[in-house]
């Protein structure tokens, strides 16, 4: 993708390592700057098709940024609780281009680099998220941790309990 | 030597279908307390002065409690039938009203004795009333030159003195020997299920503090077939709960769900075949305007619906709840997410049991992603419910595919 960073994985390294673990997940498109890949995440008892576009340059009018992974889950589409249709769902953002299909919010900027394969991480951070999210559909709870959550705030007491013990 | 792995029961309609059926039945320590309160009762009867010292030949579990199906009798209370049958040496001929009077008067004692305000004398039974169980003691005289504990029990309503009665031929102890031979057992499944009873059993581990409590308890090691009949009656009671009149006997159930065999060696496949197979044989009986004849194998004078069905709406009316039982569950069958598994079980075995089951599964699976310990497989990221340590079990352990995550925070609002 980007020849003069030797860090960087290649398109054809993630391709190929996103073949031997999902070898469902089909490639729609692949050039060596753009990877668009499409397949099933059935983690619990439902199957969710989800679409995983990786590009290394930026579109901001499509809201992508480059090198950083975009996941949106394509069917069924995500949607509110039916009791509680003013409650948004937790940790998406905004898809310009499918305003219907939000993308996942998986990580923090320095949780993932260009340096690791998609299928060790954003394919496993994504599988959490549909659980976390069948979990919140039934409970309205999000209860997964993350960013702004009473379990995120957990966690970082425990990392800073962890830090101080050494 | 090749070892064959141990089934994970990582499905999670079998794992939520069996925390359900955990959460409506008698629980370990209360199944410990009713056994005491047998014991209790049947010092009681031979006691000094009783008027049946001397003739109890024995007390032994009947019904739900003999086949291990005991559930709560509605959906408000968490309220346990505990069927009992009293074997007792009687006088020759003796008229089943004053078999039934005798054993009330000997179970309910002298005033400020320990029955005494609990006690009431039913049609065929004595009933002590407990905060969360009731003992219907049920008196019984052996046949002999019979099946084993083939016996005469007593049928005389108590609002009816001047009528005469009636002697009853049954044997409640072959039904359950012959069920409990009947169904097959699936080793991993019952100890999946017996540890899982036991781990939400709080009491128990608090006494096992102060007292010896088995490693093992037999009767929690249920088949799939026992879960099923326990789920299947679960919701007869909630169909029932207001309806007036008789329901479909369990017994009747029970014998139909164990002759159908067991199918599969799990809890959500096992409901869904023992379901058709009764709606089937329900469609039959109405498609030919016949009503249902059930009898005991071990005693064929024994029919267990003499009671019900009275007619054929009876009989259509639980046709009726079996049928939409079925297209209930069938919305599971091939793909079901948990939100649509709460809608069904919520409408099937009640609101309660469910919520808790499904509160517990999400709290644990949310802890398990937030610590960073959930795990899921390659193709399609099966989740590892076992490994995430969403459930725990016999044996259970992570499967040799799955991984867990790197650190990352979801963000976003």
């Amino acid at each position: 993708m980007a020849p003069n960073d030797v860090a960087r994985l290649s398109a054809e390294q993630q391709i190929e390592r996103m073949q031997a673990l999902y070898p469902g997940f089909a490639v729609l498109y692949a050039t060596p700057w753009l990877i668009l890949w499409r397949g099933e995440l059935q983690p619990l008892g439902r199957p969710y098709e989800v679409q995983v576009l990786y590009c290394a340059i930026s579109m901001p009018l499509a809201a992508i940024d480059r090198f950083r992974p975009h996941v949106e889950i394509v069917q069924p589409l995500l949607a509110r609780r039916p009791t509680a249709p003013e409650v948004p769902i937790p940790h998406i953002f905004p898809n310009p281009v499918f305003p219907h299909r939000p993308r996942l919010c998986l990580y923090r900027d320095a949780e993932w680099a260009p340096e690791l394969y998609i299928a060790d991480t954003i394919l496993l951070w994504t599988i959490e998220w549909l659980v976390a999210y069948e979990c919140w559909r039934t409970t309205g709870l999000w209860l997964a941790g993350g960013h702004g959550t009473e379990r995120d705030e957990i966690s970082h007491r425990e990392r800073r309990a962890q830090a101080r013990r050494g | 030597m090749m070892t064959v792995p141990k089934p994970t029961f990582d499905d999670v309609r079998d794992l939520l279908l069996t925390d359900v059926a955990i959460r409506i039945q008698l629980s370990p320590t209360l199944h410990r307390l009713a056994v005491e309160r047998m014991d209790t009762l049947a010092e009681w009867l031979d006691r000094e002065g009783s008027p049946l010292s001397g003739c109890v030949q024995l007390l032994y579990p009947q019904g739900s409690m003999a086949v291990n199906a005991t559930i709560a009798s509605c959906r408000e209370r968490d309220e346990f039938d505990i069927d009992v049958i009293a074997q007792l040496r009687l006088p020759r001929g003796a008229k089943a009203q004053a078999v039934l009077d005798v054993l009330y008067a000997a179970i309910k004692g002298e005033k400020g004795s320990r029955y005494h305000s609990m006690t009431k004398r039913n049609t065929r039974c004595v009933t002590i009333q407990y905060a969360e169980m009731h003992l219907d003691v049920t008196p019984a005289e052996l046949v002999v030159n019979r099946d084993p504990r083939t016996s005469f029990i007593f049928h005389h309503r108590p609002e009816e003195p001047h009528l005469p009665g009636r002697r009853i031929l049954a044997n409640p102890f072959g039904f359950a020997d012959w069920f409990n031979s009947i169904t097959p057992r699936d080793v991993a499944y019952g100890e999946f299920f017996e540890k899982r009873a036991r781990e939400a059993d709080p009491l128990l581990a608090k006494a096992a503090e102060t007292e010896e409590v088995p490693d093992q308890i037999p009767a929690f090691l249920k088949p799939p077939a026992v879960v099923a009949l326990q789920l299947i009656k679960r919701n007869r009671n909630i169909e029932y709960e207001n309806r007036a009149g008789r329901r479909p006997p369990s017994v009747m159930l029970a014998k139909l769900i164990a002759e159908s065999g067991s199918a599969t060696g799990l809890p959500f496949a096992e409901l869904l075949y023992q379901s058709r197979r009764l709606l089937k044989t329900f469609e039959a009986h109405q498609r030919q305007g016949a009503l249902i004849h059930v009898i005991n194998p071990r005693c064929e004078e024994d029919v267990f619906t003499d009671r019900w069905p009275a007619d054929l709406s009876e009989q259509g009316v639980y046709t009726n709840d079996l049928r939409f039982f079925v297209a209930q569950l069938e919305r599971l069958e091939h793909t079901a997410d948990l939100e649509s598994i709460a809608e069904v079980f919520s409408r099937l075995f009640g609101e309660g049991p469910t919520k808790a089951v499904i509160a517990e599964f999400a709290d644990r699976a949310g802890d398990s992603i937030a610590k960073g310990r959930f795990r899921s497989g390659p193709g399609r990221g099966r989740a590892d419910l076992a490994g995430s340590s969403i459930i725990t079990g016999s044996a259970m352990s992570a499967s040799a595919s799955s991984r867990s995550a790197p650190r990352h925070t979801f963000y976003g609002s």
